[in-house]
């Protein structure tokens, strides 16, 4: 795949060296500079800032270079290489050398001219970061889990909608067919009124390399701001990049990875984005040495208030029959999504039914990242919006409480707090370490 | 349920066992040690990196200990004394974790004195910051004025986070310091605090020279007023109005205007205002609150102001409008479609799918018709949404009566809005002269057509001349049987097929019989694999090979076997790995069986890569064994890579050894880069996995 195009510069060089050349004939500016046959003039692009280019920001840049509607003008990371790689990619791209680099997000943050950001980074610094690029007025498509705790995450959607910003979540299975699909069929009654639905995530751990042994850093990474707002702790390689996950210090194992994506699903399909459970209680099965802690194994048993069951499970062949995905079980029958476009049903037939004009339509989006940039221009709430990306979260947050101190919790969704349980109370949010705040 | 009972009696056993040794204890001293000393000793000289298992086994002691109120004061006890000892600083790390969930005042003296300490503050900050009381509050405010920076800071962060009242008068001191960052924070945290003393410092530094600090201070003057409109909306909104005039960055002045309209009196009457007069990055927040108001406003008056936006803001206002559904707007909506920007028409279009009616439909249609762009495709997406009991019957009465490139869009639109009493209507169109119009009547009727119309497709199938035609139509009633599995359906392909002495279409419905998953059809088609006819057997096999169960596995592995036909003996193979692949009684171990029975015949690369995918598929070691012969075979490496790293990936838990002398193997048989990088990665992985499940075992 070729990514070197035409840049706007070299555009105008060689229109009006051709314009010089044939001075006899009137220049008329072409249709597409003034964005008309859905040619976007680059003053009308919108302005994108990379913070964090690691593995998934770097995945997320792509995408947004690809987007004829925006521009990648900044890119910012703590490790001198990631920015580097980021960088030349995105110099590569667009054939000039314009892509400015930033070690602090508050400078980027501080440009004017940026619209929007596409933050990538660990989850222990979803909170901070988001929280301040709302502040500076800037749109956001943000990574699942929206944030490393609850009360973290109840101050990025807050301040969010304190300054009326645009969010975009990457649960992006939102915008895949078979999944928008398989929505629409539990959400139009295909399947009866759902009682329970079944949430399989992967469980153990995706292992990314890298070693336990206490080194010094690498000399490309800031590891002091890479620990950020987190508890101190020495670095080893396999403690940051990728692996971070499967710290409880800055992840959440496979279940926070995945509850933001087949959790996610499983509440679009029953309309219940802006919904908690009220009853929670996990298991999980932590490693009891080396350097990982997150849960390898888990299993939440959550109720809602209307009665419906919900199962999230990592490593149960009795959730979801095994797989990764989500199964809705209503009164007639099941559905069942996953990656891979796969679908299925206990009655086949609803597989080929269509959603008609008056049923409940979800929106059949045209790219994820499209979706947050026509909501950027149209303020329009985007397929996957923080509240959802909240909601979607606080089903693992609550689990992860309830797996740790080993009972039940009741919460309540709509103050999201945790009833009679001090204990429990104390783990909704984490002390930062100074001088990081919210 | 299994899993609820194990932890459940997990917790009360241990608890039971503390009780019994707490009240053992308390019989024979004074003080008590619900935590064994030699729980504190393995602990004691923890370092980063160290084996975890000592910290476990505390962890989960003190977990079963706070289930007691008694015992969890105890425990509290224990582990302050284990913090005023000589422990290391990472197990201190550690048991402040415990006590950040059990603490309560008691702890205060111990954490205050870790708390002005800069190697240990930030420890003792996150055992202190959720315990509850008034001493907690005062030793944070005590330790202000610790001049360490640091330490300094975090108090002030976890004020913040405590919400700490009492504080207010010593933070707003500190917006006077001459470090910037303390006065940030404590700019920050008078927000979080958020009453009117803290209101009062805030604005008493409005005139900062530092944009970052006086921007924080905005932000927290501005959560002082969202407090105040908790209470008293009205007072609130005097703030918020009085605030927005100050000379602010448009990031404030939008948190602010959103303030505003929350707490008008006349939210409505607000939001027009401010749409009016506001600029234009400012309108889009006006817009956007027209969603929040109440279903039953009229948001007439909002639509009157759509020509005289500049264009994003009519984007904006019209994307509220989609998401309202108030038709009542609709006549200042239709006029912005003669707007010179394609992405406010988009908008428009978009708009009317949900406030249009049957009068928008050839509006719509010509839309889509007359432009070949984003605005078309939007067009016919409006067009197939448009909701109402007319809509359907309205696109049936027009199909007849307009031209050429609108009957198309019109006929698009009956295939994406299902109307199945337009069958009648639009099969005549299958015979047209337009090219354009025979292949989206086709399309449409695949997605309206039921089993009631397949005497009806079948009779037109057997009068079709044009090969091309008749193969779109085959699709179609492909469909269509897919759809609608019916008995019915094979005695109608049956009869159409005996009825008929023209091969090709004798062929076609041979090769549908499959899709209709019968017995009948099976035994039809299975009597014909045999027929002497070469196309007629070909098309008889391929009917078995599309059927979308596995019933017809064994008959197309003897056809694979018995066939000379190249091209047959091709087709039933595919069928065969088909069948083996949705076969859903198999195991991995027996599809690896099936599909090393079918190597043999798989002649072609493009038929050896599918049926070693098919084994690659397969989490079996066997599927390892079958795949040694053709690594490094140029035409199917990929496959056989891919294969070999798929399922050691899947099975290297299993048997991680037996994985690993396999990826070996490979290893040094393979010697490409981009394979050897890869699996090298596995062989870490596999390493790490063995480390950890014997230090598991131990």
């Amino acid at each position: 795949m070729s990514h070197k195009k035409t840049n706007r510069r070299e555009f105008i060089k060689k229109t009006t060296g051709a314009i010089a050349g044939l001075t006899a004939l009137p220049y008329f500016v072409p249709a597409k500079i003034l964005g008309r046959n859905n040619n976007i003039p680059p003053s009308d692009k919108i302005r994108i800032g990379c913070i964090g280019v690691g593995w998934q920001g770097t995945s997320n840049m792509k995408t947004f270079l690809n987007e004829s509607g925006a521009i990648v003008v900044a890119v910012c990371d703590i490790d001198k290489n990631h920015l580097q790689d980021a960088k030349n990619m995105v110099d590569t791209y667009y054939g000039n050398n314009d892509c400015k680099t930033y070690h602090d997000y508050n400078e980027l943050l501080e440009r004017k001219d940026i619209d929007a950001v596409s933050i990538g980074l660990p989850d222990h610094w979803h909170g901070i970061v988001s929280v301040a690029a709302a502040k500076a007025g800037k749109d956001i498509y943000g990574e699942k889990p929206l944030s490393h705790n609850l009360m973290e995450g109840r101050a990025i959607c807050n301040a969010v909608k304190r300054y009326g910003r645009i969010w975009q979540t990457g649960s992006w299975q939102r915008s895949r067919n078979n999944f928008r699909y398989a929505c629409e069929l539990v959400l139009n009654g295909r399947i009866g009124k759902v009682h329970t639905v079944e949430v399989g995530l992967p469980s153990g751990f995706s292992d990314f390399g890298g070693n336990d042994k206490i080194t010094k850093p690498p000399q490309e990474l800031d590891y002091e701001t890479w620990l950020g707002p987190a508890p101190y702790a020495p670095y080893a390689s396999a403690r940051v990049h990728k692996n971070w996950r499967w710290h409880l210090d800055y992840g959440g194992g496979q279940l926070m990875d995945w509850i933001g994506h087949h959790g996610d699903i499983a509440h679009w399909g029953l309309g219940k984005d802006k919904d908690g459970p009220i009853e929670i209680f996990g298991y999980g099965e932590f490693p009891k040495t080396g350097l990982w802690n997150a849960a390898t194994k888990f299993r939440i048993d959550s109720k809602y208030k209307d009665g419906l069951k919900m199962i999230v499970a990592g490593g149960h062949k009795d959730v979801c029959n095994g797989t990764t995905g989500t199964k809705w079980i209503g009164e007639e029958g099941w559905i069942w999504v996953a990656r891979g476009d796969r679908l299925d049903s206990s009655n086949k037939s609803i597989l080929y039914d269509k959603i008609k004009p008056d049923e409940i339509h979800l929106l059949k989006s045209p790219g994820h990242v499209r979706n947050f940039l026509d909501c950027v221009r149209s303020r329009k709430e985007t397929l996957a919006p923080c509240e959802t990306a909240h909601r979607s979260a606080s089903i693992g947050h609550l689990g992860l409480i309830s797996m740790l101190i080993g009972r039940k919790i009741y919460f309540n969704p709509e103050t999201e707090e945790i009833k009679n349980d001090t204990v429990a109370s104390r783990l909704l949010g984490r002390p930062m370490r100074s001088p990081y705040h919210l | 349920m299994i899993v609820k009972k194990s932890i459940s009696e997990h917790f009360r056993n241990l608890l039971i066992i503390n009780i019994f040794f707490i009240l053992s204890l308390l019989q024979s001293c004074a003080t008590v040690q619900v935590i064994p000393d030699k729980i504190f000793h393995g602990i004691s000289n923890y370092h980063y990196g160290d084996d975890r298992t000592n910290l476990t086994t505390f962890s989960h002691l003190v977990d079963s200990l706070s289930l007691n109120k008694e015992t969890k004061k105890l425990a509290e006890e224990n582990i302050l004394d284990f913090l005023n000892s000589n422990a290391t600083f990472a197990s201190k790390q550690f048991v402040c974790r415990k006590l950040r969930l059990i603490g309560t005042e008691k702890s205060v003296p111990t954490l205050s004195k870790l708390l002005n300490n800069r190697k240990t503050t930030n420890i003792a900050r996150y055992a202190l910051e959720n315990i509850q009381g008034n001493k907690v509050d005062k030793a944070l405010i005590n330790s202000l004025d610790n001049p360490d920076k640091k330490i300094k800071i975090g108090i002030i962060n976890t004020l913040a986070a405590r919400k700490t009242k009492n504080s207010v008068y010593a933070l707003g001191e500190l917006l006077q310091n001459a470090d910037n960052d303390i006065a940030i924070a404590a700019a920050s945290a008078l927000g979080k605090i958020a009453d009117k003393k803290a209101m009062a410092f805030l604005e008493e530094h409005f005139n900062s020279a530092n944009i970052n600090f006086r921007n924080t201070l905005f932000d927290s003057y501005l959560l002082c007023i969202d407090n105040i409109a908790k209470q008293d909306k009205y007072e609130a909104y005097i703030y918020y109005t009085k605030f927005y005039k100050l000379d602010l960055p448009t990031n404030l002045k939008s948190a602010a205007l959103n303030g505003i309209i929350n707490t008008a009196k006349n939210k409505k009457e607000e939001i027009l205002i401010r749409i009016k007069n506001e600029p234009t990055e400012l309108k889009s927040i006006a817009i956007s609150k027209i969603r929040e108001l109440p279903e039953s406003t009229d948001i007439t008056v909002y639509a009157e102001l759509l020509k005289t936006l500049p264009p994003e803001n009519q984007i904006q206002l019209l994307s509220v409008f989609e998401d309202r559904k108030d038709k009542s707007v609709k006549p200042n909506v239709i006029q912005l479609l003669n707007s010179d920007i394609d992405n406010v028409k988009i908008a428009v279009v978009k708009t009317l799918a949900n406030i249009g009616d049957k009068t928008d439909i050839i509006k719509l249609a010509k839309i889509s018709a007359n432009n070949n762009n984003e605005l078309s495709k939007h067009a016919l997406t409006s067009l197939s949404l448009l909701k109402g009991n007319d809509i359907d019957k309205t696109i049936i009465s027009l199909i007849p009566k307009v031209k050429d490139d609108l009957k198309i869009v019109l006929i698009k639109a009956v295939g994406a809005r299902i109307i199945k009493p337009a069958f009648a209507t639009i099969l005549k169109f299958t015979n047209s002269g337009s090219k354009k119009l025979m292949s989206e009547t086709f399309k449409s009727l695949a997605e309206i057509s039921t089993e009631k119309n397949l005497q009806e497709l079948l009779s037109l199938f057997s009068n079709l001349d044009n090969i091309k035609n008749k193969k779109k139509l085959e699709r179609t009633i492909s469909k269509v049987l897919i759809n609608y599995p019916n008995k019915q359906n094979t005695a109608l392909l049956a009869k159409a097929k005996d009825s008929t002495n023209d091969i090709s279409t004798k062929s076609s419905l041979l090769r549908l019989l499959g899709y209709t998953n019968d017995n009948n059809a099976l035994n039809l088609l299975k009597k014909e694999a045999a027929n002497k006819n070469l196309t007629i057997r070909e098309a008889a096999v391929q009917g078995l090979a599309n059927f979308t169960a596995s019933e017809p596995m064994n008959d197309l592995m003897e056809i694979m076997i018995s066939e000379k036909n190249k091209k047959i003996k091709s087709i039933a193979l595919k069928g065969f790995v088909h069948s083996v692949n949705i076969n859903k009684t198999l195991g991995a171990c027996d599809k690896v069986n099936l599909y090393k029975k079918a190597l043999p015949f798989a002649q072609t690369s493009n038929e050896r890569n599918l049926v070693l995918d098919g084994i690659g598929h397969s989490d079996c070691f066997e599927s390892l064994e079958v795949i040694k012969p053709y690594i490094n075979q140029p035409d199917v490496k990929g496959t056989v890579d891919d294969c070999i790293n798929r399922v050691s990936w899947h099975l290297h838990q299993k048997n991680p050894e037996r994985i690993k002398d396999y990826v070996n193997w490979f290893l040094s048989k393979i010697k490409d880069e981009k394979f050897q990088k890869k699996n090298k990665f596995l062989l870490d992985v596999i390493d790490k996995f063995i480390k950890n499940r014997d230090a598991n075992l131990r």
